[in-house]
């Protein structure tokens, strides 16, 4: 998958079969000099980079911060559109905007549906909701609300059934039997062992798509 | 069993890497992972029971990472997996039964247990392309298309593909999934009072999962007091979550929607459990009728009809819509 992506990189830019052999931080930096925008889709609600050929707006590169992912998936939304364009009256159109879908997630894999947000936004064809900035929004009464917040999360941490959750998560009745440690070896190990820093360059797996 | 190599189990010991939480939330549910082989990759989403159930032991698929490829491409593209899950079944079924053949699948060998299959199919569907663009529609509409007696295997209530929970030997979840607003939705729960907690949670946005603990519910009302400055207690609360729940009906009636609509699939009323501990169970038609009749009332709806009655809408403040 990795030589996939680095192959399709190198033709990306520069109209070459050759295999690539760019590294992450060669690729960013080959952004950096190559005439390429990096665009910021912002640090709050979209935390992706996406990059753009100066001359042409199309997206082509969507690069995901872990260090600040909350799993929005946003970046792969947005690859998605790129990488599968939908052709409409005769029409391709590329990037945002052509979804044939409407998905609101909020975390990984949790749709926002919801409350009947996500069919109030299908039925006004809101593609999406960015939010820029660094406030937030009040509430009537802060100390009572930071002390129902505190006893909330004391009831959920303690909750043995949230324990079991928490640790076997939300799959039936096999999940609450005993089980062994998981696996700490070879990918599983690695993986397990990062930990966020604050450069999207030295993360693992900063492609999507 | 089989069932067990796609369980919670096999998802924590061979797959898991990391917890993933809502913000400050410490339930942290969304399990991250990674799978090898042919279908390996970065996995986002356990599976849960439903998606494990719909797209893992409703199509006799037990590879691990086969079914969280299928998990991982159904969030990217946007589909709903209890919905898919059922649509694909739905197509095996059919297709086992040479009701629809090979051409009809435009070419796809849609067999049980085909992990390959299931991609392709899911990329038809989401791509609206060829069988897709039926399939899209979900099992109703293909039925109605294919027809041949696969209405029975139809698995829906008011076009909604029911969720992970066979009913056979859950009556109260069957008047549930009959009787639910927005079709047959597993997230109801078992009965009145629960449709109507579960609609004010949707109105107020929470999240399901943290509310089966009991003892969060006191905080919770106070959290949705200080938020709001109005004051919620269990009473004001549950009224609040009535009232949603009859307006979303008094909608439905409008738009045509009657007892004869509240109904479930014949297979759960002609096909009894054949394992298991509730073998042989099978929902009753007579009981169900019986069931639906005393909800009708108990809500203060017209049982005949199903529409809400005007001392109810009285009572919850409605009487002017």
């Amino acid at each position: 998958m990795a030589k996939a992506i680095k192959n399709r990189m190198k033709k990306e830019i520069d109209g070459s079969n050759e295999p690539a052999n760019l590294s992450r931080r060669e690729f960013i930096k080959t952004i950096g000099i190559g005439g390429g925008a990096l665009v910021l889709l912002g640090r709050f609600g979209i935390h992706a980079a996406a990059w753009a050929d100066s001359g042409n707006p199309a997206l082509k590169m969507v690069l995901v911060d872990y260090a600040i992912c909350t799993g929005c998936r946003t970046c792969e939304a947005v690859c998605s559109s790129q990488n599968r364009p939908v052709t409409i009256d005769g029409e391709t159109l590329p990037g945002l905007g052509n979804l044939r879908y409407a998905n609101i997630i909020h975390t990984s894999a949790r749709a926002a549906g919801r409350g009947g947000v996500g069919c109030v936004m299908g039925s006004k064809k809101l593609k999406a909701v960015a939010v820029k900035g660094t406030g937030q929004p009040g509430v009537a009464e802060h100390k009572r609300f930071l002390a129902a917040l505190e006893k909330a999360r004391s009831a959920l941490k303690n909750s043995p059934a949230q324990r079991r959750g928490r640790s076997r998560g939300l799959q039936g009745p096999s999940s609450q039997t005993a089980t062994p440690e998981p696996r700490r070896s070879g990918i599983i190990a690695r993986a397990r062992s990062w930990r966020p820093t604050k450069s999207a360059a030295t993360l693992p797996g900063a492609m999507s798509g | 069993m089989e069932a067990d190599k796609i369980g919670g189990d096999a998802a924590r010991r061979d797959v898991w890497v990391k917890d993933i939480a809502c913000y400050c939330c410490p339930l942290a549910c969304k399990k991250s992972g990674l799978t090898k082989g042919k279908y390996g990759g970065i996995v986002h989403d356990g599976p849960e029971y439903e998606t494990g159930v719909m797209l893992g032991s409703n199509l006799l698929i037990s590879d691990m990472p086969g079914l969280l490829k299928a998990v991982y491409n159904i969030d990217d593209v946007g589909l709903d997996q209890i919905s898919t899950g059922n649509v694909v079944g739905f197509l095996m079924e059919a297709y086992e039964k040479g009701i629809i053949d090979r051409k009809f699948l435009d070419g796809i060998d849609l067999k049980w247990g085909s992990v390959d299959a299931t991609l392709a199919m899911i990329e038809k569907i989401a791509a609206r392309d060829g069988v897709g663009e039926l399939a899209s529609k979900g099992v109703r509409a293909l039925s109605r298309q294919i027809g041949q007696g696969s209405e029975k295997f139809a698995i829906h209530a008011k076009g909604l593909e029911l969720a992970a929970h066979n009913i056979q030997a859950n009556p109260p979840r069957g008047l549930s999934y009959a009787t639910a607003e927005r079709e047959a939705c597993h997230l109801n729960g078992d009965n009145m009072a629960m449709q109507d907690k579960r609609a004010m949670l949707d109105s107020i946005g929470m999240c399901f999962f943290p509310t089966f603990e009991p003892a969060l519910e006191e905080p919770m009302l106070s959290l949705l007091s200080a938020i709001t400055g109005r004051e919620y207690d269990k009473a004001t609360f549950e009224k609040a979550g009535e009232r949603i729940f009859n307006l979303e009906k008094m909608f439905s009636y409008r738009e045509g929607f009657r007892r004869e609509d509240d109904r479930l699939p014949d297979r759960f009323f002609e096909d009894a459990f054949t394992v298991g501990p509730k073998k042989g169970a099978v929902l009753d038609r007579d009981q169900f009728n019986a069931m639906l009749t005393q909800y009708y009332k108990d809500r203060g709806w017209d049982p005949d009809t199903s529409k809400p009655g005007e001392i109810k809408i009285k009572d919850l403040g409605l009487d002017s819509i």
